[in-house]
């Protein structure tokens, strides 16, 4: 199963790094097009009309490519250089890319979903310099194949390492003064031996107050920790998370409400304590 | 020019191997192509280093990414970016036989490549006045966890890319003095295409580099 994962996972890494490539031209014209409408219309024109002095290929009905390699040949000059909008434009969408990468990792997203947008933008901008600063659009066939050739074997290169170091379980070791990571079986374990870290957070104190409670106490918890990285977490018997408890009817005389809090160390390894307080019958007044 | 002219025919630039300045041309892009796949493929390793102890030491890097300055790799980005417009201009120019114009942007490019390790130098003094060195020399007390490792890949990714900006502004400061003294024209213009090339890719390798190691914390 781990192994189909794995061929399937290659696969896939392969397709997209096909699609990316036969795609780049599409993305670059798209991302010109939409900096070119923000612009104007006079910047715009080049993408509808060839003006003289510029190579902008038309992306339409392109000539068979023998055809084409005979037009380059009897060309005098080797090639005209791109309109001077081309340029500015594609600079333009570089830069309103590099404002959306960096306001995207301000809004503080969930750590995947960032990681996700900033490389999607990163090779959008990527794109836009390979098909239009370097000249790969409309550029030889030779230049498009070493292309692709590279980023199929980087492709391979990131995909065989990732699913070997994804499918294998590691555990941190003790090892004289220093924490290391060693390869452990699929529990966890780590080989006879190694001794596991035995690390977290030491939480040097937790209270809950007060000691005593009956319906309609607020219970508060409080705990201080040293070599924690994050937030301590509390968590009460009945599982809800916060800082404060309000003990209702449904808490019976008798039961301790226990608070646990728990954090992670900075090898990430968690460590807990907990405290807790009794239910007592409500004093009558006095 | 055509491929059937003979060799005798061939501007004193086109090599008397070579059957057309064409040829010529197609031959050393294709070379500097093939350099470049060399290139993309070794920064790979670095990325690949990146990604895998990223998987291991997942918390390392949150709080590694932490201690990097967001706005002045934000700031870099753009030098850089501008730089590849300016490299863009230069070639454009070159080949509408404009060489003082073409020369001068240039050494606009060069310029914007020193303003980028000026910035890059203010990064790198800050983390060692923090005590924020690459492996077992890392002392500070920021970051919590594998910092060594972190820090590690941080400084041979950004040196090894700044060394090629060093390198990059040296070659084009030999273009310019090309092209000012007319041995790189619009016609023998392979040269400045080929440098171009090699600094879209110094370009290319900061455009991923930036948001992995500044913006995704």
């Amino acid at each position: 199963m781990t192994i189909l994962l794995n061929v399937l996972v290659c696969f896939g890494l392969v397709a997209v790094g096909i699609c990316f490539f036969i795609l780049l031209p599409t993305v670059g014209q798209t991302l010109v097009g939409v900096f070119s409408v923000v612009l104007g219309e006079q910047s715009f024109s080049f993408l509808k009309r060839e003006e003289s002095g510029t190579v902008v290929r038309r992306v339409d009905n392109p000539p068979p490519l023998a055809v084409a390699e005979a037009v380059d040949h009897e060309d005098d000059h080797h090639h005209e250089p791109a309109s001077l909008q081309t340029y500015v434009g594609v600079y333009g969408a570089l830069l309103l890319l590099t404002v959306a990468t960096v306001g995207v990792s301000e809004l503080g997203m969930v750590q995947r979903h960032a990681i996700f947008w900033a490389l999607v933008v990163a090779s959008a901008k990527a794109s836009l310099v390979i098909a239009w600063f370097m000249h790969v659009k409309g550029g030889p066939s030779s230049t498009k194949m070493i292309l692709s050739t590279t980023a199929f074997f980087m492709i391979v290169f990131f995909a065989m390492t990732m699913s070997d170091l994804g499918t294998r379980t590691f555990a941190f070791a003790e090892e004289g003064n220093a924490t290391v990571l060693r390869e452990a079986n699929r529990e966890g374990r780590l080989p006879a031996g190694w001794s596991e870290h035995s690390g977290g957070p030491t939480f040097t104190s937790v209270d809950v107050s007060p000691k005593t409670a009956y319906v309609g106490t607020t219970l508060t918890c409080s705990a201080t920790a040293t070599d924690i990285n994050g937030d301590i977490t509390y968590r009460w018997s009945d599982g809800t998370e916060g800082t404060t408890y309000n003990v209702t009817r449904f808490d019976p005389v008798g039961t301790d409400i226990t608070c646990t809090v728990s954090g992670l160390d900075e090898l990430l390894v968690e460590g807990s304590k907990m405290a807790s307080a009794k239910v007592v019958p409500r004093p009558d007044p006095t | 020019m055509g491929a059937t002219h003979h060799a005798t025919d061939q501007p004193e630039w086109v090599a008397s191997f070579f059957e057309s300045a064409e040829q010529q041309r197609s031959a050393a892009s294709m070379g500097m192509w093939l350099f470049l796949a060399q290139e993309i493929l070794f920064f790979s390793g670095l990325f690949m280093a990146y990604i895998a102890y990223r998987f291991l030491y997942p918390g390392t890097w949150l709080s590694g990414a932490e201690v990097l300055n967001k706005w002045m790799g934000a700031a870099n980005t753009v030098v850089l970016l501008t730089s590849s417009l300016t490299m863009v201009l230069a070639i454009r120019d070159l080949q509408l036989n404009k060489t003082a114009s073409s020369v001068r942007w240039i050494w606009a490019t060069v310029g914007l490549a020193g303003v980028f390790l000026v910035v890059k130098a203010f990064e790198y003094a800050h983390k060692f006045h923090m005590g924020i060195f690459p492996g077992g020399h890392y002392e500070g007390g920021a970051v919590e966890g594998m910092a060594g490792i972190f820090f590690g890949i941080y400084y041979t990714a950004t040196g090894l890319h700044a060394l090629h900006v060093i390198i990059g502004m040296g070659l084009l400061g030999w273009l310019a003095v090309k092209v000012k003294n007319g041995s790189v024209t619009g016609e023998n213009d392979v040269l400045a295409e080929n440098l171009g090339l090699y600094w879209h890719l110094v370009d290319l390798v900061w455009i991923f580099l930036f948001p992995m190691l500044y913006l995704v914390k």
